[in-house]
């Protein structure tokens, strides 16, 4: 007994030095943000955005940001510290932004030190930015108290049902793949607003080209599985018609005959009609030719973003890393050089099951 | 020291023997110190000379059933007073020891004056108790509201009366140098686990102690582990709870002077099933126990883990409660954790207060608890609302476990957990989780595991433990009590006569 109590008690003594040091709520600053601009070549400029909460309750918190330049990331976070009162922490980052230039030169190199961080989420939204991310991030927005949360909120609900899925530990992922690389969304502020300008794409970490948002629409339902998201559409006789995706599923298969590989990739969605001018649903065969219409323009819009992708010599969708799985023996330099010259076959198939409650 | 020690006792013992050597003259000369004692002979040619205590008879029953018929027939030995009184245990004997004890529980004293040491003890205790009333610590809506009184032989009626069998036995045990407190062993033969029986036995019959008032000091001397914060016996006051455990092949202890009746060997869980459970149906009765058993995590987590959070993981926060929570912090000028000390003695404080004050001054303490300490404390900027909120939350958690005592060790474990949470955050709060658990896992109550239907795993025992499944699927008695009889009803027979019934219906 004697023993087993000093054994304790001599465990504790050994231990004085491994304690972890209070970081008390009230006494820290938390970054909700981080942007960062170009300056020149190797120089970039870090932007914080702090959420700045007063003492009383009743008065609303208060959206500021604090900047420094610097090479790395790291000595950024210095001398945005040395600005700031109290420790910064950044374990509530929601969002990283990067400036158009700054995404241009290679991301990869700025996030380094995140990626290294346990205390950043993995499921943090990161974007690029068209124009200054200082201006985005300073902003005073009327539709969110913080910038930070106006950003995250933003992109989390177009996520669902716009733009295809990414986050950190997505853009991680396809760029640490094979076969893969990864994408981010654009943002733009225009006057006190921010809008989703469409996907940047990345080859590598660098930012090589971007899509419109009707074009990423086309690029989620190629990507994944959804429900909601609209698609407008023109019919032949002119009139315009908002077909909404209930659930759409896609199912990617990949064979090779002879070391050529071929790709089909097999959509099936179920829709139902929002609007429809004067058109008058009731009829069997107007369903019917919506239908076709429909599956025949996403699919011909599928294939222009595919080609695209191919011209580019850049794969988001990751049809190499599906193609891994796939095939037997697989060799992704092989795959690297045939990509551009890949048949795919897109095959949109579109059901509606729904044209409203009003016939 | 252990020599010393040994020597201790043996002097203890010594000292004990001399006690037993007492003369018949040596007792009355005793007794005559206390004004109380009374000796008298009615007139000379009275034959007998009657010693009694005054405030342990009742006088009426003296005149009425002693005196009376001794004046009224010319009797002159003992033998014939036997015979001739009309109450039954009429006691002739010799034996000093047995004059003592007897004398000095409320018998009169009867001697011939022909023969002085040759003595007749009749029976005239005066008993005052209280009227019995309904449970007050234990209260429940529906089902018998009957609850124990502080006398012993009302408290075996009521569980006797509920268990018409002569198998339902009950050893007598009397404890305490100085209070020879009476204390009864129930239980059922042929139903209790044998080697239950003789632990009881063993444990009560191995206290040393001078004066036993209450069952909580058997509790205390019995128990298997007394330095363990979790009480491992249930103090009941709920006639029907203990007829109930009975049934299931446990064990009673009565305490003469006691309105609580300790049963075992118990286990963790039930210390969180209110008798009431029993009364309702058991989709109810199972929700109700497991709102108790979150409400117990509750309890002892959220203080703790509010300092474990505020201190290291700002990163856990929701963010939209970020702001409300920094606001309300950020005019505080003590850390979390004294925050959280201070707030959790504020309503230990309260209740202790409320606790030992009469029920009419009582109220006021609610009032001064809730409104000034309360709503004060907040603007003053010495509490944050947030933790306000959960500390009021966690005793009011605490007191929904329906045993007293196991509420009361629930809110005392809370401070440990709230001081590792300090030191090592999360961690911290995980470590004496583990602590807790292995000494639960240690613990036993008369030797049987302390949380056992749920290690040792004993799947048929979980149907009356975190949940209750209905009473006809009641029909084993508690694996791990070993009872003699597993059965309590034959469940075929049973589920013969249901399908019996709707074939007539037919």
């Amino acid at each position: 007994m004697g023993i087993k109590w000093s054994l304790i008690f001599i465990l504790f003594l050994f231990t004085t030095g491994c304690y972890t040091k209070p970081r008390v709520l009230e006494d820290i600053q938390l970054i909700t943000a981080i942007g960062y601009d170009y300056v020149s070549k190797d120089k970039i400029k870090g932007i914080a955005n702090i959420p700045i909460t007063p003492l009383a309750e009743d008065i609303p918190p208060k959206n500021e940001v604090i900047s420094g330049e610097g090479h790395t990331s790291k000595n950024i976070r210095q001398i945005l510290q040395a600005k700031s009162p109290r420790p910064l922490l950044s374990g509530r980052t929601e969002v990283v932004l990067f400036n158009k230039k700054v995404a241009q030169q290679g991301v990869i190199e700025v996030i380094d030190g995140l990626e290294r961080d346990p205390s950043i989420g993995r499921d943090i939204y990161l974007g690029v930015v068209n124009g200054n991310v200082e201006e985005m991030l300073k902003e005073q927005y009327s539709v969110s108290e913080f910038s930070s949360k106006y950003i995250s909120e933003l992109l989390k609900q177009n996520m669902d049902k716009n733009i295809p899925k990414t986050n950190f530990h997505h853009f991680l992922y396809y760029f640490y793949g094979k076969g893969m690389d990864p994408y981010m969304p654009i943002l733009q502020k225009k006057e006190k607003f921010i809008n989703i300008k469409g996907i940047a794409l990345f080859k590598e970490d660098k930012f090589v080209d971007s899509i419109s948002l009707k074009q990423s629409f086309i690029m989620k339902m190629l990507s994944e599985g959804f429900q909601d998201g609209t698609y407008e559409t023109k019919l032949p006789d002119g009139k315009f018609v908002t077909v909404q995706n209930m659930a759409s599923k896609v199912k990617y298969t990949i064979l090779e005959n002879n070391g050529n590989p071929r790709i089909n990739i097999y959509i099936r969605i179920n829709g139902k009609v929002n609007e429809a001018q004067r058109i008058s649903t009731i009829e069997g065969n107007v369903i019917n030719m919506i239908e076709n219409h429909v599956s025949s323009s996403l699919t011909k819009e599928g294939k222009i973003l595919l080609e695209h992708f191919q011209n580019l010599q850049i794969d988001p969708l990751g049809l190499g890393h599906k193609a891994s799985n796939q095939i037997r023996h697989f060799d992704i330099k092989e795959w690297e050089d045939k990509y551009q010259q890949i048949p795919i076959h897109v095959k949109i198939r579109v059901k509606i099951s729904n044209t409203g409650i009003i016939d | 020291m252990k020599k010393w020690f040994d020597r201790k006792i043996k002097g203890n013992q010594k000292s004990s023997s001399d006690e037993e050597t007492v003369s018949f003259q040596g007792l009355i000369k005793k007794c005559r110190e206390s004004k109380d004692f009374i000796t008298f002979q009615q007139g000379d040619n009275f034959p007998f000379i009657i010693s009694y205590f005054k405030t342990l008879v009742n006088p009426d029953f003296v005149h009425r059933e002693v005196l009376d018929p001794i004046s009224k027939y010319p009797i002159n030995t003992l033998d014939e007073l036997k015979n001739l009184l009309p109450v039954e245990s009429i006691v002739i004997t010799k034996d000093v020891k047995q004059i003592q004890d007897k004398l000095l529980t409320g018998f009169i004293l009867i001697q011939e004056k022909k023969d002085p040491s040759m003595c007749a003890l009749v029976p005239a205790v005066a008993i005052e108790k209280r009227q019995i009333s309904i449970p007050e610590t234990e209260f429940s809506v529906v089902g018998p509201k009957e609850a124990f009184v502080e006398n012993l032989d009302i408290n075996l009626n009521m569980v006797r009366k509920r268990i018409p069998i002569p198998d339902l036995h009950i050893k007598e045990i009397i404890v305490g140098k100085l209070s020879k407190t009476r204390v009864s062993v129930m239980y059922i033969h042929g139903i209790a686990n044998e080697e239950n029986i003789k632990t009881v036995i063993q444990r009560i019959r191995d206290i040393e102690f001078d004066q036993l008032i209450d069952a909580s000091f058997i509790t205390q001397m019995m128990t298997d582990n007394q330095h363990s914060p979790f009480p491992q016996l249930i103090d009941t006051e709920r006639p029907d709870r203990v007829a109930s455990v009975l049934s299931e092949g446990k064990i009673a202890i009565f305490v003469d002077g006691s309105p609580q009746v300790l049963t075992g060997p118990t286990t963790l869980p039930e210390f969180f099933s209110a008798f009431e459970d029993y009364f309702l149906t058991w989709h109810l009765a199972s929700a109700f126990r497991i709102i108790r058993l979150g409400a117990v995590m509750f309890s002892v987590l959220s203080t703790p883990l509010y300092v474990a959070i505020l201190t290291y993981h700002y990163e856990m926060i929701p963010k939209d409660l970020l702001s409300p929570l920094i606001a309300s912090r950020s005019g505080i000028p003590f850390p979390p954790i004294l925050e959280a000390i201070i707030l959790e003695v504020t309503i230990e404080l309260l209740r202790e207060a409320g606790a030992r004050l009469p029920t009419k001054v009582g109220q006021t303490i609610g009032i001064v608890g809730g409104i000034v300490i309360g709503t004060a404390a907040v603007e003053a900027g010495l509490t944050s609302n947030v933790l306000l909120i959960i500390v009021a939350l966690a005793a009011l958690a605490s007191f929904t476990t329906p045993v007293y005592q196991m509420s009361n060790s629930i809110r005392l474990i809370r401070f440990p957990f709230i001081l590792s949470a300090q030191i090592l955050g999360m961690l911290g709060v995980m470590v004496c989780l583990g602590f807790f658990f292995s000494h639960l896992l240690k613990l036993t109550s008369l030797g049987r595991p302390y949380i056992a239907p749920i290690y040792p795993l004993r799947i048929m025992d979980l149907k009356d433990s975190l949940f209750r499944l209905p009473l006809d699927r009641q029909g084993n008695r508690p694996m791990q009590l070993r009872t003699g009889d597993p059965n309590r009803f034959n469940s075929k027979r049973a589920e013969l006569k249901r399908k019996a019934k709707v074939d007539i219906e037919d």
